[in-house]
């Protein structure tokens, strides 16, 4: 693979671990913390305490986001063991 | 919100619980499967310590790091079951019980913990690796070269989180075998307990026993490699038992869409919202426990170690995503569940109450309001005044959703209990109470547990499990049920084991062989620490016992709540983050502001916590640290957070202040770090 191309990817890692970091940021703001008070109300959604959705909205967002690191971030040649 | 009869009418159509609400299984039904379970459990892992110590090498960096070769399955679980501790399923699903929804939220946390293995245990396993590190202790005195400040204080902040966490591992033991009444009938051990065991703390305190001992004896047996082994039998059963323990709920209440409902129909308003059941958990409290909590209980050093001893780079990234995903749906997804089941099946009894200064001698209630712990939806109770208190008190109790308001038909006959012109004002003033909403602040109804709930909020996982899914699922449901308590003992032990075995590792290299007796030979440090392990878990023990005790329950309630306990302790362990963060990323640290940075830190911690309210009053109140104390709580109270936070404000400004006029560490080893962040490091 040519030297360009590298560093486009690693650019463009760069830029999508950004991405996924603000993300991340943003469902823990959302989750538990100053976002929770949009939702806090005693009403239910599909069934279910309408907090508790929200807290699972998030907790898909988080685990999204880091299996996503995973797969496209967390792997600088930096860190791939031999 | 939906009319009292109506939410009963509900909860009566529940497909199972109509049929299995009036033959709940009494605990003795499981008979001594929990026993046989608890049995073979122990045994197995008595012999995967022996097995440990059969692969063995002589050796500190074996027995403490299990030869820094721990391949990606076993790193995994390691360091789930490691974070779990007895907090996942008797802490947890109290909190939930106690406080409602919002304490769900708190899940969220577990994927910032799975983000801090990556991001900061790559980076302490490429310089451990490197430079050889075996504790936390040794990367820290090491890269700000200091040999005696920072490495004692390193240690000091090792020993705080670790021996609450394992007093509270401990404590989880004798709950769970008093909750089964494991040893009820082994009197035999009465005449041995120097006083300690009685007929009603019996179970609870050869429980606790046996839990520390065999745990000890594995330790000490195979180190490191019998703590990930057994992690790994204990880490799968915590993993199958959270989310057993979650689908059980769904099929209890006829599937997940009776289950939202039974939830959202049958909870009070305070325990669907923020704050919560006690009116403690403002956001700001939630949202800075998920960050601080997991960063912190990510650096403590039980977790640090495991990042040395991973075979790669390669394997902790496999291990965080694992983390991230799977524990956090154990949570969420499962245990959480089981708080706000109990909710449903066993109440909460909340108590409204109002003064009545100069109040009547005597009154006399009515019949339908005497005391009630059945079928009754409420109860009022008058306590008339007594020389000791000017003022008599009187009280309107109700469970779960129902019987907060009292009617005009309720109040009427009250009023008519007494001529008394201060009783009709009480009686006035307590009705407009019960008629506001749980947000209006200063009507928030005070509450306990369900008088079921013999254990309090944190056996509601034990009190469900045990009661209902025998009726359930028949004698399947029975194993599981047993398989579920023992993973409550695998939870404490895998967590005190991973503790106890850090803290040794800590006292012998940053301690024992940095100070007392550097000439040591490694065979001998290893017997050290094994020593080490058997004093402290012998005084974490002792200490269970002893405030366990009815007298000092009641003064200093120590063992109280399970999730509190671990909560502090993390919060001290959260004050090596700004140190590591700098080590691992930054590097324009000094030793001395780093060295004044974590002493502040850890004094802030302390500070905020209810230790210091606890010292305060164990010195019987004096005007110095009350004071204070009062300063304190008004800040608390205006901006409610973690005690980490108070620790942190004190620890990072004072740490990058100091840091801008005081001797940097050496140039060679700052660039020797950054040459190794950036290096490509295979296994050994």
């Amino acid at each position: 693979m040519s030297e360009p191309s590298k560093a486009a990817r690693r650019r463009r890692r760069r830029v999508l671990g950004w991405v996924l970091a603000a993300l991340f940021v943003t469902a823990l703001v959302m989750g538990p913390g100053p976002g929770v008070l949009l939702v806090n109300e005693p009403r239910s959604f599909l069934n279910f305490p309408l907090v508790y959705m929200w807290g699972l909205l998030w907790y898909a967002v988080e685990v999204l986001v880091v299996i996503a690191a995973y797969l496209f971030v967390w792997r600088d040649g930096e860190d791939e063991a031999a | 919100m939906q009319a009292p009869d109506l939410l009963i009418d509900t909860v009566s159509r529940l497909p199972l619980l109509a049929q299995q609400g009036e033959m709940e299984a009494s605990l003795k039904e499981l008979g001594n499967l929990p026993i046989y379970v608890l049995g073979g459990y122990l045994v197995l892992l008595l012999l995967l310590g022996l097995l440990g110590w059969a692969k063995s090498k002589t050796g500190e960096e074996d027995y403490y790091l299990a030869g820094r070769g721990q391949g990606w399955i076993v790193s995994s679980v390691t360091i789930m079951a490691t974070f779990f501790s007895s907090y996942a399923l008797l802490g947890a699903p109290g909190m939930v019980y106690r406080e409602g929804v919002m304490f769900a939220l708190f899940s969220l946390n577990v994927p910032v913990a799975g983000v801090c293995v990556y991001l900061l245990g790559s980076r302490i396993w490429k310089v451990g690796r490197r430079f050889g590190y075996v504790t936390p202790g040794d990367m820290v005195a090491d890269y700000y070269g200091s040999r005696v400040a920072l490495k004692v204080l390193v240690a000091l902040t090792s020993l705080f989180y670790v021996l609450p966490y394992v007093i509270m591992q401990i404590n989880a033991g004798g709950i769970v075998a008093k909750e089964l009444a494991l040893f009820d009938t082994w009197t035999v051990l009465d005449s041995w307990g120097l006083g300690l065991i009685d007929a009603e703390r019996r179970s609870f305190v050869i429980g606790s026993i046996v839990l520390a001992a065999i745990t000890m004896i594995y330790i000490m047996v195979g180190g490191m490699r019998s703590v990930a082994w057994t992690d790994l039998v204990q880490g799968a059963m915590l993993i199958a038992g959270m989310l057993i323990a979650g689908f059980a709920m769904f099929h209890l209440f006829g599937g997940v869409g009776g289950f939202g409902r039974a939830v959202s129909e049958g909870l009070p308003d305070s325990s669907l919202t923020l704050p919560g059941t006690t009116g403690e958990w403002q956001w700001t409290l939630l949202f800075t426990v998920c960050v601080l909590g997991s960063s912190g209980s990510m650096v403590q050093p039980a977790q640090w170690m495991r990042f040395y001893s991973a075979k790669s780079v390669q394997t902790l990234k496999r291990g965080a995503v694992i983390f991230a995903a799977v524990l956090t749906t154990c949570f969420i997804l499962g245990v959480m569940l089981i708080g706000l089941a109990g909710q449903v099946l066993y109440p909460l009894t909340y108590t409204l109450s109002q003064p009545i200064p100069d109040g009547p001698a005597d009154v006399a209630l009515p019949d339908e309001f005497g005391a009630v712990e059945g079928q009754a939806k409420y109860r009022v109770e008058y306590r008339p005044p007594t020389d000791a208190t000017a003022n008599g008190l009187v009280s309107w109790s109700w469970k779960g959703r129902e019987g907060r308001a009292m009617s005009i038909e309720d109040k009427a006959a009250l009023l008519s209990a007494s001529d008394d012109p201060a009783w009709r004002t009480a009686v006035e003033a307590l009705h407009a109470k019960t008629l506001a909403s749980n947000e209006d602040e200063g009507t928030r109804a005070a509450f306990t547990a369900h008088p079921d709930v013999v254990g309090g909020p944190d056996s509601i996982l034990v009190k469900i499990i045990t009661t209902r899914l025998k009726v359930l699922w028949g004698a399947i449901g029975a194993v599981i049920a047993s398989l579920i308590i023992v993973a409550i003992m695998a939870a404490a032990m895998s967590t005190a084991d991973s503790n106890l075995h850090a803290l040794s590792a800590v006292a012998t290299r940053d301690i024992y062989d940095s100070f007392l007796r550097p000439q040591a030979s490694e065979r001998e440090r290893v017997w050290v620490g094994r020593s080490i392990i058997v004093a402290a878990t012998v005084m974490a023990l002792f200490v269970v016992i002893v405030a366990s005790q009815p007298e000092m329950r009641a003064r200093y309630n120590i063992l109280g709540m399970i999730a509190m306990m671990g909560l502090l302790a993390i919060g001290f362990s959260a004050q090596l983050l700004p140190i590591v963060i700098d080590m691992c990323f930054l590097q324009r640290g000094s030793r001395v502001g780093a060295a004044v940075g974590l002493a502040a830190g850890l004094l802030g911690t302390f500070f905020f916590s209810t230790l210091f309210k606890m010292l305060v009053e164990g010195l019987g109140n004096p005007a110095g640290p009350k004071a204070l104390l009062e300063h304190i709580n008004t800040i608390k109270t205006a901006l409610p957070m973690h005690e980490s936070v108070w620790g942190l404000a004190l620890n990072i400004p004072l740490f990058c202040w100091i840091s801008l006029f005081t001797q940097k560490p050496a140039v060679e080893k700052v660039r020797e770090y950054r040459e190794t962040f950036a290096s490509k490091i295979g296994p050994a």
